[in-house]
C-alpha cells in the first residue's frame, strides 16, 4: 500500500516547493514509495483519492444521522430560518455525491489496470493529502469546522475569507492542520493532461510537479477494464451532463480525456480548486458553518443535533466505547453491515458485465443490488437506530448515545476477488449471529424486527449465490 | 353565437387493479375520494380500495357538458348533458408503447430506447384493434385487448353508468415478460416486459332528438395510471399544478396577483404535513401541526414562522423535486405578508366541470418526474395543450395514443420499489405505514417490506398485496392515517430472497 507522508519525509524525485497557494499553507506531499511513472503516481493517488472519499461518505453520514428531526429557529442577520432538515438534506446529498466520488475513483483505477480500492486510512500519518484523521462526530461548531476546511477551494473568495479563516482556527483546536482534499485532484488531473500546457477543461490547474516535465501517463498505459467499470445506472448516478449542485456522479473513464472530466466533475462538486458558487461542497459546509455559529451565539437555541457520542466503537481495534449491551450488539452489526457494502462494492466492479464471480452464480449485478440493500435498507435504518440508543451502560435517552461506528479491522480488506468472496461470506455468517443474539436477548420492537427480517433476506441471498 | 360540448374531466384518471369486477370511480370533487355505484346505481363514498383482497380498479368517469358561446368566444355552462337528453356514443383508444420507445426523451431522462433489437416495432404496441365505442345507460364492459410481441394483453373496458356517463377501467396491473423470466435490470427500462398501464383520447358524439349527430369540439384524454396506495394523502405539487404552470406559460391563465391563504397556501401546508403518514413521521411534524390561523394572519409577529414553513414546501427534501414558478411566487408572496387572509372565507361554488378536471389531476404527482408516476414529463409541456388541462388533440406530432405514458418506467412496478433514503412519491408509494392507530408513531413499519430496494422482480409478484394507506380515528378521538388490507399472506416478518436463480434474476 502507498502511504503519503510529510515532504520532509521525502525519499527523492519530487520537490517540495510550495504552491503558490492559498491560506492553508500547503506544503508538496509527496508519495513514498517514490513512484517511478506518471500511472504509478496516478495509481497511488487514486488510492489516497478514495479513502478520502470513503472516509468523508462516513464522518459526514455520521453527521448528518445526528441532527434531530424539524428543528427550525429565525435567527438575526440571516434572511431564512434554520432548519434542521435543511442540514439533514445538504449534508446526506453531499455524502451520496462522495460515493459517487468514490464510485468513479474506482473507474479511473480499473482504467489504469489497478485493483479496486475500498480500504480506508488503516495507519494514518502526518500527510497533507488526507485531510484529517478519521473521526466520527456529530454536528457542531468545530466537526463543521474541519469539513469546511477539508474541501476549501485554493483560493477562497474575498466574501468567505474571513469566516474560512475562522473555520481553519476552530478544526485546529479539534484536529490540528486540515489539509485541502482537492490537491489530490489537482494533480491527478495534470497527471491526465496531454502535456505540460494548461488543457480544458480545467484550465487553471498549477503544475504541482515542476520539476519533472511532462510528468503525464502514457496514453497507451489507459483504457483498460472497460467491462468492470462501473455504469452510471448502476449506481443510480448521474452523468456529466447533469449539474453539479445535485448530480451523483458516476463516470467511466475509457481515455484521458474522459479521465480528466471525471477527475473535473469531482472538482466542480467540492474537491478541487474550482466550483460554481453556492453549489459546491465548501459552499454548502461553510453555510451550515456560519448557521451553527450562529445558533451557538442565540440564547435559548434549540438543539439541532443529538447528544451522540463522537466516534462510538465496538473495540474492533482498541477498547469499546459502547458498554450498553443492546448498543454494542447492534453497532457490531452496523459494523458488519459497513464492511458488507464496501466488498459489495468491491466485487461489483470487480466481475465484469458478462459472467459471474468465481465458483459462484453471483452476477455483478448481485453485488451492486446487495450495495444498494445495504446503504438505503440497512445501514440507515441501523443508524436511526442506534442513535436512540445509550452509549454506555446504564446511560439513558439523554446521551451520551451511540451511533453506527463504521469501523474497519486494522488489517486490510481482501483485494482479490477469492479473498472478497470469503470474506463476504464470513460477513453473512457473523450477521447472521449477531441477529440471532439480537432477537433473543434484546427483545426487537417491531421495527427493529422488521429491519432484522431485511437483512435477514439480503443474507440469505447472499447464501444462495455464493454458496 | 353557438353550442360548445365539452367533455369533463379534461383529462381523467383510472388506476389498475387486480379485482376481475370491483372498482370505483376516481376522485370528482376536491373533498371525495371516489365513489361507488352499487347494482342499483346508488352511489356511495368509496370505503376500502380492495375487496377479497384485491385491488379495486379506479374507473375515470367522463360526462358531457353543453356550453353556450357568445361572440366573443366566451363559454358559459349551460349544462351537464346525459342519457336523458341525448344518444351519447363514446369512443376511447387505450394505447401502451412504452416498449416500442425509440429515442432517449430528453437529457437526464431516465428513459431510453427500448427493445432496440426487435425491428417490427408495431408488436411491441399494445391497442385494440381500433378505438373501442360504447353508447347507452349501464352497458355491460366492452374490452381493450392488444398484443405484446403475439401475447394478448387486456388494457381495460368501457362501461357507462345510468346517466350514460362513460366509464373507463384500465388494466389489472399485470406486468410480464416475453418470453417469461426475462431480467429486470433497471427501475426504468426492461426489454421484452410490458404493462398494462396506457392513455388516449376519449372523445364522444352527442345526438339530440331529431337533430343531427355532432362531435364534441373539446374532447378529453384519459391516463390510465398505477395505484394509488394512499389515496387521501396528496402530493405537494399535482399534476394540476404542472398543468396550471403550463397554461400561464401558454398565455392561457394567470397566477392571481395576490395569493389567497385558503385557497393556495393551506391545501400545500395540508399535503406536505399529510405525508408524516407515509414518509418520516417526525420530519413533517411542525408542518403537520402548525397552527393555521397564525398562519392566515399577514402579520409581522408570525412572519417567522410562514418563511419557516415557505423554505421547507419549496425545498421539502424531495429527489428532483421541481415546484412550478407559480407555486413559489405564491409561497414567497405569502411568506412576507402580501397575500389575502381569508381563512375563514366561504368557499366559492366551483363548476361542475371545473371541479372535474382539477380533482382528477390534483390526486395526482407532479413533484418529479424520473420519470414519474401517474404521467410523465410531457405534461410540463405547454405545447401539447390545446387550452387549460386539455390536450391539444391536432397536435399529432406530440399528442397521440399512448404519448403520455410511453416514457414512464416499463414495467411500472421497477421504479415502485426504488424508494430512497430521500423520497419520490410517497402520496401514492408510501415508503412508511402505521399498522396500529393506536401506538403512533410506534407502529410505523416499512410500507414495501420485506421486500427490498431494487427487487424488481418481488414488487411485480407482490406490489398488489401491498396495503394502502387510509384515514382512521384511533382510541383518543385523534384523526390519523393506518395501513388498511395488506394480504397477510404476505407478511412483513418473512424475510424472502432477492434473487431466486437465473430464472428470477436479482433486479436493480
Amino acid at each position: 500500500m502507498v502511504h503519503a507522508v510529510d515532504a520532509s519525509l521525502a525519499s527523492s524525485k519530487h520537490t517540495s516547493e510550495a504552491l503558490d497557494v492559498d491560506a492553508v499553507a500547503e506544503t508538496v506531499p509527496v508519495l513514498d514509495p517514490a513512484p517511478l511513472s506518471a500511472e504509478e503516481e496516478a495509481v497511488a493517488l487514486l488510492r489516497i483519492a478514495a479513502e478520502v472519499e470513503g472516509a468523508a461518505m462516513a464522518q459526514y453520514l455520521f453527521a448528518a444521522g445526528s441532527l434531530l428531526p424539524d428543528v427550525s429557529l429565525a435567527v438575526a442577520g440571516f434572511d431564512h430560518p434554520i432548519l434542521s432538515n435543511d442540514w439533514y438534506d445538504l449534508i446526506r446529498d453531499i455524502a451520496k455525491q462522495e460515493m459517487g466520488h468514490l464510485i468513479t475513483v474506482q473507474n479511473l483505477l480499473l482504467s489504469l489496470d489497478a485493483a479496486p480500492h475500498l480500504d480506508r486510512e488503516n495507519f494514518p500519518l502526518e500527510s497533507p493529502l488526507y485531510p484529517f484523521p478519521f473521526k466520527l462526530q456529530p454536528v457542531r461548531l468545530e466537526s463543521l469546522a474541519k469539513f469546511v476546511c477539508a474541501e476549501a477551494p485554493r483560493e477562497v473568495p474575498a466574501t468567505d475569507q474571513s469566516d474560512f479563516a475562522e473555520a481553519v482556527e476552530q478544526a485546529k483546536i479539534v484536529v490540528g492542520e486540515v489539509s485541502r482534499a482537492g490537491q489530490v485532484y489537482e494533480r491527478l488531473f495534470w497527471l491526465f493532461q496531454d502535456a505540460d500546457a494548461p488543457q480544458q477543461p480545467w484550465l487553471s490547474v498549477k503544475n504541482p510537479f515542476p520539476s519533472w516535465p511532462n510528468w503525464h501517463v502514457d496514453p497507451a498505459k489507459m483504457a483498460f477494464n472497460q467491462d468492470r467499470q462501473a455504469e452510471t445506472t448502476e449506481w443510480r448516478g448521474s452523468d456529466s451532463g447533469d449539474p453539479p449542485d445535485s448530480a451523483v456522479y458516476v463516470l467511466q473513464v475509457r481515455d484521458k480525456a474522459t479521465a480528466r472530466e471525471a477527475v473535473y466533475k469531482i472538482g466542480l462538486q467540492g474537491e478541487g480548486p474550482v466550483g460554481e458558487p453556492g453549489v459546491t461542497h465548501f459552499d454548502k459546509f461553510l453555510r451550515v458553518y456560519r448557521e451553527q455559529r450562529a445558533l451557538a451565539q442565540h440564547a435559548g437555541a434549540p438543539a439541532f443535533a443529538r447528544n451522540q457520542a463522537d466516534d462510538p466503537s465496538v473495540g474492533l481495534n482498541g477498547p469499546a466505547t459502547i458498554t450498553d449491551p443492546k448498543a454494542l450488539v447492534w453497532a457490531q452489526l452496523a459494523n458488519t453491515r459497513y464492511q458488507m457494502l464496501l466488498m459489495d462494492i468491491a466485487l461489483a466492479i470487480s466481475v465484469g458485465l458478462a459472467g459471474t464471480a468465481p465458483g459462484t452464480t453471483a452476477t455483478r449485478r448481485h453485488f451492486y443490488t446487495w450495495a444498494f440493500s445495504e446503504m438505503v435498507g440497512t445501514i440507515k435504518p441501523l443508524s436511526a437506530e442506534l442513535r436512540q440508543m445509550p452509549l454506555i451502560l446504564g446511560g439513558s435517552a439523554d446521551g451520551p448515545l451511540a451511533g453506527v461506528p463504521y469501523e474497519l479491522p486494522n488489517e486490510h480488506l481482501p483485494s482479490n476477488v477469492t479473498d472478497q468472496l470469503q470474506y463476504l461470506r464470513d460477513r453473512v455468517a457473523e450477521s447472521t449471529n449477531l441477529r440471532a443474539r439480537i432477537a433473543s436477548t434484546f427483545a426487537p420492537t417491531p421495527k427493529q424486527k422488521s429491519l432484522l427480517t431485511q437483512m435477514a433476506g439480503v443474507d440469505a441471498t447472499i447464501v444462495d449465490k455464493l454458496g | 353565437m353557438g353550442t360548445v360540448y365539452k367533455i369533463h374531466p379534461a383529462i381523467g384518471i383510472a388506476r389498475v387493479g387486480n379485482h376481475p369486477s370491483a372498482f370505483f370511480v376516481g376522485p370528482e370533487s376536491h373533498d371525495s375520494r371516489g365513489v361507488e355505484i352499487d347494482a342499483s346505481g346508488n352511489e356511495s363514498a368509496v370505503a376500502r380500495y380492495k375487496e377479497d383482497g384485491r385491488i379495486k380498479r379506479q374507473a375515470a368517469r367522463f360526462r358531457v357538458f353543453k356550453f353556450h358561446q357568445d361572440e366573443a368566444g366566451h363559454l358559459e355552462l349551460v349544462d351537464e348533458v346525459t342519457a336523458d337528453d341525448a344518444e351519447i356514443d363514446w369512443r376511447v383508444d387505450l394505447c401502451n408503447r412504452k416498449s416500442a420507445l425509440d429515442h432517449n426523451p430528453a437529457p437526464g431522462h431516465p428513459a431510453e430506447a427500448r427493445n432496440v433489437g426487435i425491428t417490427d416495432r408495431d408488436t411491441l404496441i399494445i391497442r385494440n384493434n381500433g378505438p373501442v365505442t360504447i353508447s347507452g345507460r349501464d352497458t355491460p364492459p366492452k374490452e381493450f385487448n392488444g398484443q405484446f410481441l403475439g401475447k394478448p394483453v387486456y388494457l381495460g373496458e368501457l362501461r357507462t353508468d345510468g346517466k350514460g356517463r362513460l366509464l373507463v377501467l384500465g388494466g389489472r396491473g399485470t406486468s410480464e415478460s416475453v418470453p417469461p423470466a426475462e431480467p429486470l435490470n433497471s427501475f426504468a427500462n426492461n426489454d421484452k416486459w410490458h404493462d398494462d398501464v396506457s392513455d388516449g383520447p376519449v372523445t364522444a358524439v352527442v345526438t339530440l332528438p331529431g337533430q343531427d349527430p355532432v362531435v364534441v369540439h373539446h374532447p378529453s384524454w384519459v391516463i390510465v395510471a398505477p395505484p394509488d396506495f394512499a389515496p387521501a394523502i396528496g402530493a405537494i405539487v399535482t399534476l394540476y399544478d404542472v398543468a396550471f404552470q403550463a397554461a400561464i406559460e401558454k398565455g392561457a391563465l394567470t397566477a392571481e396577483a395576490r395569493p389567497s391563504f385558503r385557497r393556495h397556501i393551506k391545501p400545500l401546508i395540508e399535503r406536505a404535513g399529510s405525508l408524516r403518514w407515509v414518509n418520516d413521521f417526525h420530519r413533517w411534524t411542525s408542518i403537520a401541526t402548525a397552527d393555521m390561523n397564525a398562519l392566515a394572519d399577514t402579520g409581522g409577529a408570525n412572519a417567522s414562522l410562514r418563511q419557516q414553513i415557505a423554505m421547507r414546501l419549496k425545498s421539502p427534501g424531495l429527489d428532483r423535486f421541481n415546484m412550478p414558478s407559480f407555486m413559489k411566487s405564491y409561497l414567497d408572496q405569502w411568506a412576507s405578508g402580501d397575500f389575502v387572509s381569508d381563512l375563514s372565507d366561504a368557499d366559492v361554488p366551483t363548476a361542475v366541470p371545473d371541479q372535474l378536471d382539477r380533482a382528477a389531476l390534483e390526486a395526482c404527482v407532479g413533484n418529479n418526474f424520473y420519470p414519474g408516476i401517474e404521467a410523465s414529463i410531457s405534461l410540463k409541456d405547454k405545447d401539447i395543450y390545446a387550452r387549460p388541462f386539455r390536450l391539444d388533440h391536432t397536435n399529432l406530432g406530440q399528442v397521440f395514443p399512448g404519448c403520455l405514458t410511453q416514457i414512464m418506467a416499463v414495467p411500472w412496478q421497477a421504479d415502485f420499489i426504488e424508494c430512497d433514503d430521500k423520497v419520490w412519491w410517497p402520496s401514492q408509494r408510501p415508503d412508511i405505514a402505521m399498522i396500529d392507530a393506536n401506538d403512533i408513531p410506534g407502529s410505523e413499519a416499512g410500507w414495501a417490506d420485506p421486500l427490498l430496494i431494487m427487487d424488481h422482480q418481488g414488487m411485480v409478484e407482490h406490489a398488489q398485496q401491498l396495503g394502502f394507506v387510509v384515514p382512521a380515528i384511533n382510541n383518543a378521538g385523534e384523526p390519523v392515517f393506518v395501513e388498511q388490507d395488506r394480504d397477510p399472506k404476505f407478511p412483513r416478518d418473512q424475510a424472502i430472497l432477492v434473487a431466486g436463480g437465473e430464472n428470477a434474476p436479482v433486479k436493480g
